[in-house]
């Protein structure tokens, strides 16, 4: 990968790869630091990542573990660091967003990802699988009972209203 | 429900989307400049103990993690800087008052000059990590040791979360405001060097936090880190960090 080819995918894809691990950390401060992240690795080791003929599962792949190592102990004082936390919250037009957020930041993380993976990104439970080096019966597992909680947590917010879970 | 999720996940993340902060050429360069520090830091730890090498390789990685950090490349060309042993990780000025680690600069309380033991200066390892409070109300500690063998703690002062500046200290403590300490405790790990550079301010009734800031009391080695090794401690402490890993206590972090 050339340098111009390298900056060309980078463009295209971090806002992409930004929106998918929103939607993973739930934290627009953290998604944002582990794709940049994932970034500088895969220059760094771009003879394996030409080897693999998706690099931008690739790139989501590292940012999502980063996202669930060390990265994410070290979130919030990244965000008190930055002294402009990011609005966990969008207040937006959109409350059901945030509820959203809120229901998915519940659930563990192995069955966040295999959501995420799944539902937004297109992935089959069998390329989930091997992404996340699950068996195919485990990342099932995942999927239904997060699926499940998620439901559970967004009834219960609907009954509660403007409730702002933040913990 | 699936449907549902998959739109809601989808308007989610849409809305998520940012623009790259920072062009690839940025992190090409990041990239390129770390493989290059980890390099430096490989030749010059070569031949010294192992654990040292993994424990520093560790540190520089964690300190260079941050895509737009920009702190200045080591001092240059590869062949220029023999006698560093590596580049200090976090850099203490007691003239200044501050911490300077990954180009982020907290404010420090670090006792006075004229106290009874003002604090020792000089390349210092990190023997020791703590997380709980401690009987003096103080978590995030980490403990340093000085060429001279004695001990130095960093970590965070109940006392101090106003401003650290403000306070004559306690000898013996650099206290850092406690979400400060605890950023700095997740940066350094045992065997990571610390520069502790200048004098503590004399305290007289004049508020610190009124005066300019220090002018060139130790004019180079303040904000960079990577610069900072006075000529006379380099050769001593090369040998410096891989003992202090190797005899320090395996603490409990």
């Amino acid at each position: 990968m050339t340098e111009e080819e390298f900056d060309a995918f980078y463009s295209a894809a971090f806002p992409r790869l930004t929106g998918q691990l929103y939607a993973f950390t739930g934290d627009h401060g953290e998604a944002q630091d582990v794709v940049q992240e994932a970034f500088v690795r895969a220059w760094d080791r771009r003879r394996d990542f030409l080897v693999d003929e998706a690099p931008e599962a690739w790139i989501r792949t590292v940012a999502m573990r980063l996202a669930v190592s060390r990265w994410r102990r070290a979130r919030r004082w990244l965000e008190l660091v930055r002294r402009t936390p990011p609005p966990q919250h969008v207040p937006g037009p959109d409350p059901e967003r945030a509820v959203l957020v809120a229901a998915l930041r519940t659930l563990p993380d192995a069955q966040r990802m295999a959501l995420v993976l799944h539902h937004l990104c297109d992935l089959s439970v069998e390329q989930v699988a091997s992404e996340t080096g699950a068996p195919v019966g485990t990342v099932k597992a995942r999927l239904s009972r997060g699926r499940a909680a998620l439901a559970r947590e967004l009834a219960t917010a609907e009954g509660e209203g403007e409730d702002h879970r933040v913990r | 429900m699936s449907d549902d999720l998959t739109r809601g996940l989808r308007q989610l993340a849409k809305n998520a989307e940012v623009p790259p902060p920072v062009p690839g050429a940025e992190v090409r360069r990041v990239a390129v400049r770390r493989r290059r520090r980890r390099r430096t830091t490989a030749v010059a730890a070569g031949g010294t103990l192992a654990a040292a090498l993994a424990a520093l390789l560790t540190v520089s990685l964690g300190n260079l993690s941050r895509g737009t950090d920009d702190r200045p490349a080591p001092a240059a060309s590869p062949v220029g800087t023999p006698a560093t042993p590596a580049t200090a990780d976090a850099t203490v000025d007691l003239s200044r008052e501050v911490l300077v680690i990954d180009s982020r600069e907290f404010p420090v309380l670090s006792g006075s000059a004229d106290a009874p033991t003002p604090l020792p200066t000089g390349r210092m390892t990190v023997t020791g990590k703590k997380s709980a409070k401690l009987a003096s109300g103080r978590t995030w500690v980490i403990s340093l040791r000085a060429p001279d063998g004695s001990t130095t703690f960093l970590g965070s002062r109940a006392d101090v979360e106003e401003a650290p500046g403000d306070y004559t200290g306690t000898p013996g403590w650099i206290g850092l405001r406690r979400d400060e300490a605890r950023w700095v405790y997740e940066r350094l790990s045992e065997g990571s060097v610390v520069e502790v550079t200048g004098t503590a301010p004399t305290r007289d009734p004049a508020p610190p936090s009124a005066a300019p800031p220090a002018p060139s009391v130790t004019p180079a080695p303040t904000a960079t880190p990577g610069r900072s090794v006075r000529p006379e401690q380099a050769p001593a402490g090369t040998a410096t960090p891989s003992a202090m890993v190797d005899a320090g206590p395996s603490g409990s972090s």
